[in-house]
């Protein structure tokens, strides 16, 4: 945004402030992804966090142009009547013969990991009903609280119009802000975060995995944007005591900050790294997911 | 619900990690992480908290949930809950 105080903050890792700062793993836990695909989820993975969140995985069965819009409206809506039981559906498919299950209030659909033979269909359904109830709950509580910075992310330039109205409706339920992540262009630093409003602030990564391979992530700005926003949203105050603590020699086994994460990670911008068995899962589960375009 | 003992406590929440997980040789211990079990990511989370909430009768709010680091928080969220 041209228009916006250009406010880019700077990351200076051997600052007094960076020493005082979240471990990387608790760091990503300030953040919750609201879309428009599971990306920030599998950042968040990359670290070892494992949120419990409603949009972290599953996504609007929706094309991507009007998902902003939809998420929304379902906000704006209070996502009710998300968990009926007659709302919900459950198909294997596959040669795996994995389980989908596809919510019909607000379009929803995300994998189920068990197969046919795992479970009787019906108690699955049953069991996601519950599930996406409990996820509203949460959902609404975190709206209601403001205390996470929600993340909104998409590979498509969008209306500003409409990142606007969410802001909105993400202010109606709490004190809330919005991350919009876009991918940095030529003027933009990978990393960097500027202030549009109060309550909005955008961040710039190096790319984005494209839809149809949404597993092929790039953390590293990512988890700069990450700490930059962090940076600007919950201030910390440096005191006398940080300063001489900041001056004393770094404890080795004290957990990364996200910084110290980054800096030794630079060498290479790599994917997550969960572990081999569990990439293999999630790179079927993506690639068979129509909706990830 | 009425007041049970922490050992009771962990025998019902085996019972709920064992469906979870599907091994019936699971035993759990205060110290035990999300580390210490394969596959337990977010979504076996989740089942976890659902199964508890039903079967305890109790409900956690987003900030009980975010504070539960291992096997003995859920432990004591759930005792302080039912007691």
């Amino acid at each position: 945004m041209s228009s916006a105080s250009a406010v880019q903050s700077s990351l200076s890792p051997s600052s007094a402030a960076s020493r005082r700062r979240k471990p990387i793993d608790e760091l990503v836990l300030e953040f919750e992804s609201l879309g428009d695909n599971c990306e920030f989820g599998l950042v968040q993975r990359s670290v070892g966090a494992e949120p419990l969140g409603l949009l972290r995985f599953a996504g609007f069965y929706l094309p991507v142009e009007i998902r902003l819009e939809r998420l929304a409206a379902a906000l704006e809506n209070d996502f009710v009547g998300l968990g009926l039981l007659e709302t919900i559906s459950v198909e294997a498919a596959g040669e795996s013969r994995e389980f989908l299950v596809n919510e019909s209030a607000y379009n929803l659909m995300y994998h189920s990991f068990m197969h046919e033979g795992q479970i009787d269909p019906e108690v699955l359904r049953q069991r996601e009903a519950t599930r996406l109830s409990f996820l509203r709950r949460k959902l609404l509580e975190d709206l209601k609280n403001g205390e996470k910075i929600w993340v909104w992310k998409s590979n498509l330039k969008l209306p500003f119009d409409q990142i606007e109205r969410l802001v909105t409706v993400l202010r109606r339920h709490g004190p809330n802000i919005l991350l919009w992540v876009v991918e940095a262009g030529d003027a933009d630093r990978p990393g960097s975060v500027e202030r549009i409003t109060d309550n909005l602030l955008k961040g710039y990564v190096e790319r984005f995995a494209p839809y149809h391979n949404a597993p092929d992530i790039s953390p590293q700005s990512w988890l700069e944007v990450c700490q930059a926003t962090y940076d600007l949203c919950r201030p910390t105050t440096v005191d006398e005591d940080d300063l001489e603590e900041a001056a004393a020699p770094e404890t080795p086994s004290r957990p990364l900050t996200a910084m110290e994460y980054l800096v030794r990670a630079s060498s290479s911008v790599t994917p997550p790294t969960p572990m081999p068995k569990k990439r293999s899962v999630f790179a079927s589960w993506f690639e068979k997911l129509i909706w990830w375009r | 619900m009425s007041l049970l003992t922490e050992s009771q406590i962990y025998k019902r929440l085996t019972e709920i990690f064992r469906e979870a997980f599907f091994r019936d040789d699971l035993r759990l211990s205060a110290s035990m992480t999300a580390r210490d079990i394969d596959g337990w990511d977010s979504l076996k989370q989740i089942m976890i908290l659902v199964s508890v909430e039903q079967r305890f009768n109790v409900k956690f709010s987003t900030k009980e949930m975010d504070n539960l680091h291992c096997v003995g928080d859920l432990v004591t969220l759930i005792a302080a809950k039912i007691g």
